[in-house]
């Protein structure tokens, strides 16, 4: 835990009261309590969302935009916060309440730095210590409003600075302190990195990948599915393919439906027919293991194996589950785009 | 670059069977003395048997909405999916597994013995979900009435006509009493063809459940979340693939109990299920719409479509991003004043003499990247004859003006106010700050008084008998008119 409470250190005459800052003391909980509050504010926690975008065109339906945060703002915010109960009469600042105010709010505001930086580890159960106090110089973010995030609401954000980014050939791994990723409403997301963003790479969420088959724009759009190396998670080189034509004839479709587009639509799957036929075809690339449901379901449930043979043993569904899973969505942004007037420049164009 | 994420983030696993299914259990503890000369007689040495019952508790007729962590399509979406197959992610892993879908009457239960492979390898037998996601569309059924609101109790009796799944007992009377048999839940009701045409059978059951166990570091997370550094969600598939151009209803039900009922995989109904049952009616524990129309709904084409860009290679690698930064865009390009430019919103302010004008405001998220060298930078302490003390004592302090075109900046006024209001909103922060800044100020004062008495005395005692120095009365009235002056407000 950072340092807590700051003790105000002072040497007294008779005459005139000298308040110094002073070092801080270690573990003081209603600090930490403070420290904790204003840390969350200065990631904007509970900032009305108009005060964040005050006019709608700001940020239309489905749109992205990149932004810097204006420290003077933010601190103005904590100043904002920290202010109760301070008062001045007149022009006279120097009540011993406003100079011991004073003492203290240097290292309050360093205690809340750390406590900004702790807030994203805090999200944790591991919640990982950060006492770097150190004042923010450049903190980035974007806000994203689209279905996208409707459609995958945990969607992964790593953002890279312009010196350090995977395509370099000297990255090292790293990418930019996350300080809040969160979601502000059903389709509205804002991420806050400590640094200069350059890059932001949106992937999919993997709990999210969805399941489907793979279109053939030359048939009309027809139903086949493309398979991957159960071990390697990969899509097989040359490709395995389930084409139309077997998914058509393997009784994959009830009642006699097909794969050929444009009719696949509405149909309802035999999976387990699915799964057995990918066994089949992964033969010897399968991890090995061989599910006997259709001798355990003779056991079960007598009715239901008409139909089944002996041997169309299906892969376990975690298996079958990666072969249904489409690929891996990731799309990158760069947040200097080639003659936007105002790309990271104070000076407009 | 993407496949290798899916290796590095996912884990695909079979499933997460509970350690004991949702039901009633007891547990019976007896105590039996034993001893080498049999000087216990037989029947005493035994205790009278403790029982302990307990229960496992887990959605039956209707789940709490926060279980679901994500479904797809998403809800009310309209997007081209008729090669998906749709599914709902859940935030318990456990679930699909925690009730069974065997009916209990026949056959002999689930195998659960681990299976071993030719290389001598075991393996846990896949196990088939009790929950599944009924795909409807508009041909099949009006959806504006698929779904009804309906008790509990209706589904332990419900007319001839209707097939139930066998619930526990099947007398509502005598159920657990968690179970509330009025309570408001929703079922979908079908005829009977239609729910065979729709639903899974037992063997594809067992494919429609997976557990999925993901890295969540760079995932969004509320403060205070308590979240593992590695997620498990438990996933349920839909068996059916959408029509183009249609309005669709996905449905999580409960298969509990069903196996028997189930139809075969051609959709053939079940013989057992009786022939007077013309509906059968399944607990709804979720529900959603989607259409299937337009554009595609996936996930690189939305992100690349942003900000109105041409998505899709068309041209091959998407051209830079129009409009990124947080500022107003005005159609066309047309010039803009420098200020929107730099972010600012012109709003409309009421001054505090009630004079309505037009203000510049922008939030904190700002455009471009502040120098701070520059002087940019808001000093929020300052100093007087060596006293560091707060610069700022109300909001307007931190109003700016523009004088070329008289126009105020409310920017940083704004958020100092909006920090103070939050603050005193926030009763526990309030009064945690006022305690904290008070115990810090009488700290100080408290010191004050004891160096001030402590000089005082000292010179008390070093003048001791010296007749030429202050007397011991006016150095104390002169200590107590200083405590008096100094400290003695904030003593009230």
């Amino acid at each position: 835990m950072s340092k807590s409470i700051i003790k105000p250190a002072f040497s007294t005459a008779l005459g005139s009261i000298k308040l110094t800052q002073s070092s801080p003391e270690q573990d003081d909980p209603v600090a930490r309590q403070i420290f904790q509050w204003l840390g969350r504010l200065k990631l904007l926690h509970q900032v009305p969302f108009h005060y964040l975008v005050p006019d709608e065109r700001l940020l239309p339906p489905e749109t992205i935009r990149f932004f810097h945060l204006d420290m003077n703002w933010v601190n103005a915010l904590a100043d904002g916060a920290y202010s109760i109960g301070r008062y001045a009469t007149g022009l006279d600042t120097q009540t011993l309440y406003n100079q011991v105010e004073g003492s203290l709010q240097g290292g309050l505001m360093s205690g809340a730095n750390a406590a900004t930086r702790q807030v994203r580890s805090g999200a944790f159960k591991t919640n990982a210590v950060n006492d770097n106090t150190a004042a923010f110089e450049v903190v980035t973010g974007f806000l994203l409003r689209s279905e996208v995030v409707r459609g995958w609401p945990s969607m992964e954000a790593v953002a890279y600075e312009k010196s350090n980014y995977p395509d370099l050939p000297n990255w090292d791994g790293s990418s930019l302190k996350m300080l809040r990723y969160e979601h502000l409403s059903d389709e509205v997301l804002i991420g806050i990195f400590e640094g200069e963003l350059y890059r932001l790479d949106l992937h999919e969420p993997a709990e999210g990948l969805h399941f489907g088959f793979d279109t053939d724009p030359d048939s009309n759009d027809a139903l086949e599915k493309s398979l991957r190396d159960p071990n390697t998670g990969e899509k097989f080189s040359p490709q395995k393919t389930l084409s139309t034509q077997q998914l058509n004839t393997g009784n994959i479709f009830r009642n006699g439906g097909t794969a050929s587009g444009p009719n696949a639509g509405g149909q309802v799957l035999n999976l387990y027919n699915l799964s057995a036929m990918m066994f089949a075809t992964l033969g010897a690339n399968t991890t090995g293991y061989v599910e006997p449901v259709v001798s355990q379901l003779k056991n079960e449930s007598p009715q239901n194996v008409s139909g089944l043979s002996n041997d169309a043993n299906p892969l376990v569904s975690s298996d079958f589950a990666l072969q249904m899973v489409e690929g891996v969505g990731m799309v990158t942004f760069y947040n200097a785009a080639p003659g936007d007037p105002v790309a990271c420049t104070s000076n407009p164009a | 670059m993407a496949n290798n994420t899916l290796i590095e983030k996912a884990t695909f696993i079979q499933h997460h069977l509970p350690g004991l299914d949702a039901g009633e259990y007891a547990i019976e503890l007896q105590h039996r003395f034993g001893d080498t000369g049999g000087k216990i007689p037989n029947g005493l040495d035994l205790t009278t048997p403790l029982l302990y019952k307990f229960a496992v508790k887990a959605p039956q007729f209707a789940m709490d909405p926060s279980v679901v962590h994500s479904v797809f399509p998403p809800k009310d979406a309209k997007g081209e999916f008729s090669n998906v197959l749709p599914h709902i992610v859940l935030n318990s892993e456990t679930l699909p597994w925690i009730r069974l879908p065997f009916t209990p009457a026949n056959g002999s239960g689930p195998v659960t013995d681990p299976f071993k492979d030719n290389s001598g390898m075991y393996y846990d037998r896949d196990m088939p979900s009790w929950l599944a996601v009924l795909i409807l569309t508009e041909n099949d059924t009006d959806l504006s009435i698929a779904l009804q609101t309906t008790t509990v109790q209706q589904f332990f009796s419900n007319g001839s006509d209707v097939f139930l799944s066998p619930v526990q007992g099947d007398d509502p009377n005598n159920q657990p009493s968690w179970v509330d048999i009025q309570a408001s839940v929703q079922a979908l009701k079908l005829p009977i063809a239609l729910f065979s045409t729709l639903a899974p059978s037992l063997a594809d059951l067992f494919m429609m459940a997976n557990v999925r166990a993901v890295n969540m570091g760079n995932k969004p997370a509320a403060p205070g979340s308590d979240l593992e550094d590695v997620g498990t969600y438990s996933i349920v598939l839909g068996n059916r693939i959408p029509v183009s151009g249609q309005r669709h209803l996905a449905v999580l039900v409960s298969l509990e109990n069903m196996g028997d009922y189930l139809p075969d995989h051609n959709g053939v109904p079940s013989t057992l299920i009786p022939a007077n049952a013309t509906y059968a009616l399944l607990p709804v524990l979720h529900s959603w719409h989607f259409i299937s129309q337009g554009d595609s709904f996936k996930f690189e084409h939305l992100l690349e479509s942003l900000n109105d860009r041409a998505p899709d290679g068309k041209p091959a690698v998407p051209g830079p991003l129009p409009q990124p930064r947080m500022r107003l865009y005005p159609p066309n390009n047309a010039t803009v004043p420098v200020p929107v430019q730099l972010g600012y919103v012109p709003m409309k302010h009421t001054t505090r003499n009630n004079v309505l004008t037009t203000s510049w405001y922008r939030g904190p998220l700002a455009p471009y990247k502040f120098d701070d060298n520059a002087g940019e930078a808001i000093q929020f302490l300052k100093t007087e004859d060596g006293q560091t003390v707060p610069a700022i004592y109300d909001a307007d302090a931190l109003l700016r003006f523009d004088p070329s075109i008289g126009m105020f900046d409310l920017s940083y006024a704004s958020a100092w106010q909006l920090g103070r209001l939050l603050a005193l909103q926030d009763r526990n922060f309030s009064l945690n700050l006022y305690q904290w800044k008070r115990t810090q100020t009488s700290a100080v004062v408290n010191q004050l008084e004891q160096d001030l008495i402590q000089e005082t005395f000292t010179e008390i005692l070093a003048n001791q008998g010296t007749p030429t120095g202050n007397t011991t009365q006016d150095l104390l009235e002169g200590t107590m008119q200083a405590l008096i002056s100094r400290t003695a407000r904030f003593r009230k």
